[in-house]
């Protein structure tokens, strides 16, 4: 196992290098660049101030080199500074990075609770009007997208009845509460939570129904245990196998968080972030968001598989 | 089985009850919590201070100072940081008098030095601020910015209270026009910076500080910025706590939130109400609705005259007789806008004797024939409001065009895309809109000989004309030189003029003095800071 980790760790080296040179290049790509983004349509701005901002910028220099700058700088633990608001961009992702991580934790732990049980109550109630009810559901959550459902909420909930605010975190400007903050987090998790329940429910209930039937579960039964530690002990731990997975692979996420929830609902994240750097052209933020999302899949990619060779002691690595 | 139901069932009406509970909690935490305190929407990237970015103005109506900003009633500047100012010879050199007493929010005494520093750092090419530009009138300027210098010439320290500026020649307007973009910056704090360095100081988002009314006391990224009264400040102790600005990313949330009452106050820059939403939020009672706030924005079809088939000025003429303008503005913009023939919004500026353009397609074929029009060409079309009644006008106007024979082609494309558009020289056409509100000089920036938003446009006489009137200071005086100047883009449509927009803006009754000040600027003033008497706002 170790020297399967190892082995894991330095081939994600070289996979990190080569997924910045590919964005680097493609970003660079973009027509226009983070001087001319600034310049507004509505006022006309001198040439020769362009050229001195660019040149201060670093944007008149052929891209490898342009590039090379910006590796070096890595090395040595840097990440730069924003072109567009001049701040650091260590400083730009730390303080948006928790508010992100709050929003997309409390949607997965939503979803997962909620779909690992309602999958299993699908399964175990297969074919009643229960399991048809939650299936119907399932599919719908699936298909709705979440752009769609964000704004539903905020129209339903917010404008219309004034239950919820529209945007934000915290309410600005007063001492933070954590109801308050719970107070916002309510719609933009749902409307997160809603398609990955939909998504577990779905993987929870196949698995459980695979599960059920082996001669193991029969066997428990045939023992006397009650239902409900048949179904925790024996049933859910070998049916959880493919939905730790699903659950691993949708960890990214957590960190990357939704832009389009963000942007509906303005909440101060990476997500947001990222949107206006990419409309802004603002390189040294967008090669820190990719390289910090990139490590991160990985990360947990690499996280899933040990987990799953704990889980399930029949997978071996070697 | 059944007990382990119910305690599921207690739990979720426990969880249901504190969550509906929350809303009550919170929204009680507001009402107590807002009296004294403007919210104001700011948008997202404007953080990085009025040397590199317009966006933020709304921080140097609060913060930071000019020596003399634009009052909202569009007549003339009202006195800030210089108490009175002079010239002894008719406009080429300017004395300020600065106000005495005043403190900086940290204590430190405002003096002339900060006055030097400004203007130097303004125009210094290591920090390679856009708005450098302002000061292109300033002896020393071009040697300056060539390396021959290491400041301005003409920027000078009398003694601690007066500061002496001369200018390259004449200008009589230069405190009212020129001087208004330029931010008072306290030497103490950044003298010591690397000019090349100083975007990246942690002076612009932790610690801004300034002698306006209000005093910076917190930034969270993304979320907001709060301000607090400045007890000390010297046009008097203002009347409301705090201004909290909260930052949003498009506006639609901007227009969600005033509804809802969670901001008071919004900002015109960037779009104000969308025209669709302007009865939706008529209809919330805590609202007072402008709706027909003029933008001083006129909007046009964008020609570039290096391309040779829109070179006659029949073709362009025809554009516009084409185009039924009424019309749009009654459906499309639900009837808020003004049809224009020529660029200067303002009144003054414009004779009587205009040619209307009336909506005319069979006058429009008539001129394209003359000139020879090939209707099987395809004009490339950019723009780049893409909000639905912007997108909806496009294609009315491209529907408008085709009818007689003009095939554009419409293409959405965003600021850095337009920006490359212009630059290698394929731009065609275009829809876009122009901030002139704060006076007809502006359209120098985008109509005289050479200037890039000119596409090779170049009339010799609008440039004398627009020098001749500069040399005036009465307004008596310059108007017969833009009326001259209006009337000639009104023939040569050099630019398809079509209408002056406007910016409608919502404020919260609680807000005693915004939705006034507002009403009374006879247009929005864009890109410099608006004088509009915040320290006698109040919130209730």
């Amino acid at each position: 196992m170790f020297t399967y980790i190892v082995r894991r760790l330095l081939i994600s080296i070289p996979i990190l290098f080569g997924i910045t040179v590919i964005i680097f290049f493609i970003a660079s790509k973009m027509p226009g660049d983070a001087v001319l983004a600034m310049i507004s349509n509505e006022t006309p701005q001198a040439e020769d101030l362009i050229k001195l901002r660019r040149g201060q910028l670093g944007l008149d220099l052929p891209i490898y080199e342009q590039y090379g700058k910006w590796m070096g700088q890595l090395l040595q633990g840097k990440l730069g500074y924003s072109f567009q608001s001049g701040e650091s961009v260590n400083d730009i992702i730390a303080t948006r990075l928790p508010a992100t991580l709050q929003l997309m934790s409390v949607a997965l732990v939503v979803a997962i609770v909620l779909g690992v049980t309602l999958g299993v109550i699908s399964a175990l109630k297969q074919y009643t009007w229960v399991d048809y009810t939650f299936t119907f559901l399932g599919f719908a959550g699936i298909s709705i997208p979440e752009f769609f459902l964000g704004m539903v909420l905020v129209y339903g909930f917010s404008l219309e009845l004034g239950l919820f605010p529209t945007s934000g975190m915290v309410t600005a400007g007063a001492p933070y509460s954590v109801l308050d903050n719970l107070h916002h987090i309510v719609l933009p998790a749902f409307a997160l939570a809603i398609s990955r329940t939909a998504t577990f429910m779905r993987y929870t209930r196949a698995s459980v129904l695979e599960v059920m039937n082996n001669d193991y579960v029969r066997t428990a039964r045939a023992k006397g245990l009650n239902r409900f530690r048949v179904t925790t002990r024996h049933i859910l731990r070998n049916a959880m196998i493919p939905v730790v997975t699903v659950i691993g692979l949708s960890l990214p996420v957590l960190f990357g968080g939704s832009v389009i929830i963000e942007m509906i609902f303005q909440w101060p994240g990476i997500g947001l972030m990222f949107i206006n750097a990419v409309t802004g052209r603002d390189s040294p933020v967008i090669m820190g968001y990719v390289l910090m999302s990139a490590t991160i899949v990985l990360a947990s990619n690499l996280l899933t598989d040990i987990a799953y060779g704990w889980l399930d002691p029949r997978i071996r690595y070697d | 089985m059944k007990v382990r139901t119910k305690i599921f069932q207690t739990a979720a009406l426990a969880l249901m009850a504190a969550l509906m509970g929350a809303p009550a909690t919170g929204s009680a935490q507001s009402s107590d919590g807002t009296t004294g305190v403007i919210r104001q929407a700011f948008r997202t990237g404007c953080m990085a201070g009025p040397l590199w970015t317009t966006c933020g103005r709304r921080l140097d109506e609060t913060v930071l100072q000019g020596l003399a900003h634009v009052k909202w009633t569009g007549q003339g500047v009202k006195a800030l940081l210089a108490e009175s100012w002079s010239t002894p010879d008719s406009g080429k050199t300017w004395i300020f008098k600065l106000r005495k007493g005043v403190k900086w929010h940290d204590g430190k005494p405002f003096t002339a030095d900060d006055v030097v520093f400004s203007f130097n750092t303004y125009a210094d090419p290591a920090v390679a601020s856009p708005y450098a530009a302002k000061l292109l009138d300033i002896k020393g300027y071009q040697d300056f910015r060539d390396g021959k210098a290491q400041k301005l010439a003409g920027v000078s320290k009398v003694d601690a209270n007066t500061v002496k500026i001369e200018l390259v020649g004449v200008r009589p307007l230069w405190v009212e026009l020129q001087q208004i973009s330029i931010s008072i910056i306290p030497q103490h704090l950044l003298g010591s910076v690397k000019p090349s360095e100083l975007q990246q100081s942690t002076y612009w988002t932790q610690n801004r500080v300034g002698t306006g009314p209000f005093k910076w006391t917190k930034y969270v990224p993304d979320q907001f910025i709060e301000v607090a009264r400045n007890d000390a400040y010297f046009l008097g102790k203002p009347k409301a706590d705090r201004i909290i600005y909260r930052i949003f990313a498009d506006i639609p949330s901007i227009v969600n939130a005033l509804s809802t009452g969670e901001i008071d106050v919004m900002s015109y820059e960037g779009g104000g109400v969308p025209v669709s939403d302007i009865e939706r939020v008529q209809k919330v009672p805590t609202l007072t609705v402008l709706p027909n706030l003029d933008a001083g924005l006129p909007s046009y079809l964008q020609f570039s005259h290096a391309q040779p088939f829109l070179k006659d000025v029949r073709v362009r003429q025809a554009m516009v007789y084409a185009i039924d303008r009424e019309k749009i503005i009654a459906t499309v913009k639900k009837g808020t806008g003004k049809i224009s023939n020529t660029m200067f919004p303002a009144a003054w500026a414009q004779p009587n004797d205009l040619n209307p353009y009336k909506y005319d397609p069979a006058k429009a074929k008539q001129l394209l024939a003359a000139a020879g029009w090939d209707s099987s060409r395809k004009v490339d079309f950019i723009y780049y409001y893409a909000d639905q009644v912007n997108k909806d006008t496009v294609t009315a106007i491209q529907a408008y065009l085709s009818a007689v024979g003009i095939n554009i082609v419409p293409r959405l494309l965003n600021p850095a895309e337009i920006q490359t558009v212009y630059r290698d020289g394929t731009f065609e056409m275009g829809y876009f809109a122009n901030g002139q509100g704060l006076d007809p000089s502006l359209g120098a920036f985008t109509s005289r000989c050479g200037t890039q938003l000119a596409f090779t446009y170049c009339n010799k006489r609008v440039d004398e004309l627009y020098d001749l009137a500069l040399s005036e200071s009465v307004r008596e005086k310059r108007a017969p030189y833009y009326r001259e100047i209006s009337k000639i883009f009104n023939e040569e449509m050099f630019r398809g003029w079509l209408w002056n927009e406007v910016r409608p803006m919502a404020f919260s009754k609680r807000i005693v003095g915004a939705a006034e000040h507002y009403s009374q600027m006879p247009n929005l003033i864009f890109d410099v800071p608006v004088y509009n008497e915040i320290e006698k706002w109040e919130a209730k």
